[in-house]
């Protein structure tokens, strides 16, 4: 193949096409009996799906039967011939439903208001800004019940890059809620951004 | 909005702690069974890690745009690579199109070259014509020759992947055959109703219909339009109708081999700390966004980036870029850590 063949313009929108036809043969074929093909199809989507899960669930194990049992719901849905025309996004909406509903169970299961996590000495952005919203609360006396929702609305919006209003119907809260969590979690971020920034000057 | 996008690295490298079981792999590649068995979900044993491959190469289907774009240019000019080119020189002869010659020259037979940021580092995809025996065989081989050309141009931030030539499934090439003949058609029915249409692409399951941006008060009308003829032509799918400029398009391609020069070369070399580089063309002026990993505050921060911008301004300067860009004015901004110009 002369090399003026490989000039493949696949940016932007072509990009996305090429991977929605990929994506749309490999359904094909795993309806055509291809097991091998349903492999391809969700591999590159299984990291994203379990991080997802697991910060949501904080356990390995139910983060992995979240995965399997979207693996499953995927694969009979194409095998059914559903059309899924967005796979990542559908296989993602569905890994981060069934997360949600598992975690609701656990909640339900131990009435446990505030995450004992939260706690812990070791935390990344999540658990300090989590952390700096749970101190603020308790010093004005105010009710933290609402945390639980708060790192499940950072993880989804942030990092399943997913829309206010799919979040507030899939966490069954007002989009002003999701809002205002949100903006609170930006504003513990920037104060926490801050006060390293004034500690890095004066350690110089 | 910078602090929206702080939190989103930083959730996003938390993430990235945490790994998911290869078991997962596992069961994908057994979901059939899986699926017939649901009741015995949890206990899986014996895993393989034969997984890696096939991930790998969806992935990279998804980065390859980033840099392949004109990694092809007209290999005309025969010139001796010396330590570190020049832009100039790059432009000259890009990365892709010296590797294909060298394994030519070997005795090889290139079958595809593929370049693509992989993560912070590029990647190269390189495809062999023959058997996979074959190409196992030679592997160490070709990619000591490779590594030679690579780290003769001081290149040092980059992976090599060596593969034999990748099949396009019967199954995609039918698909891809169908609604090519649909896109044509579509195009010339919808000419034929007196609209101009730039380009219809019916590849994906969404058909995108490309009209001027100076028609866009006709867009509900054409969708319309569209959908209806998809329904009578018996094959009825989603339609988006997207406008574009001519004039950026334009401006595009003239720029476009003179910015892979310049994502060869700051993409591959580790010293330079760029982290992506973006771009936006508008007929009053090209903007060129060359974000790094550094700090004002870093050693090496203010001598990195005067290196930067000397070496695309002399280039995008040189009477031979401006002939192909036709002096169009552009701006140059180098960005830190955080997204904010470097204050030199």
């Amino acid at each position: 193949m002369h090399p003026q063949q490989l000039y493949l313009r696949l940016k932007g929108r072509n990009k996305k096409g090429v991977l929605l036809m990929e994506q749309e043969a490999l359904m094909i074929r795993i309806r055509n009996g291809e097991d091998e093909a349903f492999a391809q199809l969700v591999n590159p989507l299984i990291e994203k799906g379990y991080r997802t899960s697991f910060s949501i669930l904080k356990s390995k194990e139910q983060a992995e039967e979240v995965v399997q049992n979207s693996m499953i719901e995927a694969y009979r849905n194409i095998m059914s011939g559903k059309e899924i025309v967005y796979f990542n996004t559908w296989f993602y909406k569905l890994v981060s439903h069934r997360s949600i509903d598992t975690w609701r169970k656990n909640v339900r299961l131990n009435e446990s208001p505030i995450d004992v996590e939260l706690v812990t000495d070791k935390h990344g952005v999540l658990e300090s800004v989590l952390k700096d919203e749970t101190e603020n609360e308790i010093k004005d006396g105010i009710s933290s019940l609402d945390n639980r929702d708060y790192r499940n609305i950072l993880i989804l919006y942030y990092y399943q890059e997913q829309a206010i209003q799919e979040i507030s119907d899939l966490l069954g809260l007002k989009n002003s809620t999701v809002k205002s969590h949100l903006r609170r979690a930006r504003n513990a971020l920037k104060k926490r951004l801050t006060e390293n920034r004034f500690i890095g000057v004066n350690s110089q | 909005m910078k602090i929206d996008e702080t939190m989103k690295k930083e959730i996003k490298e938390e993430m990235e702690k945490i790994n998911a079981p290869s078991s997962l792999y596992e069961f994908a590649k057994n979901i059939k069974e899986e699926s017939e068995t649901r009741t015995d979900l949890k206990k899986l044993i014996g895993r393989k890690r034969s997984w890696k491959k096939s991930q790998f190469a969806v992935a990279m289907l998804v980065s390859l745009g980033v840099l392949i774009g004109s990694a092809f240019l007209n290999p005309a000019m025969a010139e001796v690579v010396s330590k570190i080119p020049y832009l100039g020189q790059i432009f000259q002869k890009s990365i892709p199109v010296v590797i294909t010659e060298a394994l030519e020259k070997e005795g090889y037979k290139p079958a595809g070259v593929g370049m693509g940021m992989w993560g912070q580092k590029a990647l190269f995809d390189i495809q062999l014509k023959g058997t996979e025996e074959y190409v196992n065989q030679e592997e160490d081989k070709v990619l000591n020759i490779l590594t030679e050309i690579l780290e003769k141009r001081g290149y040092d931030n980059y992976e090599l992947k060596i593969s034999d030539e990748k099949e396009v499934s019967p199954v995609l090439k039918e698909i891809v055959k169908q609604r090519e003949e649909l896109g044509e058609k579509l195009m010339s029915d919808l000419q034929g109703a007196g609209y101009s249409i730039m380009n219809v692409d019916a590849r994906s399951p969404v058909v995108e219909v490309y009209i001027p941006i100076a028609d866009e008060a006709k867009k509900e009308e054409l969708y319309k339009v569209a959908i209806e003829l998809l329904k009578a032509n018996n094959s009825p799918r989603q339609v988006q109708i997207i406008t574009r400029d001519v004039a950026e398009d334009e401006l595009e391609s003239q720029w476009m081999p003179a910015m892979s020069a310049i994502q060869e070369k700051f993409f591959l070399k580790k010293d330079y700390q760029v982290a992506d580089i973006r771009y936006s063309y508008k007929p009053e002026k090209v903007s060129i966004i060359i974000m790094t990993n550094m700090n004002s505050s870093d050693a090496e921060a203010k001598e990195t980036v005067i290196k930067i911008r000397k070496e695309i301004t002399e280039f995008l300067d040189s009477e031979e870029i401006k002939t192909k860009t036709e002096n169009q004015k552009y701006e140059l901004i180098v960005q830190d850590k955080n997204g904010d110009t470097f204050p030199f």
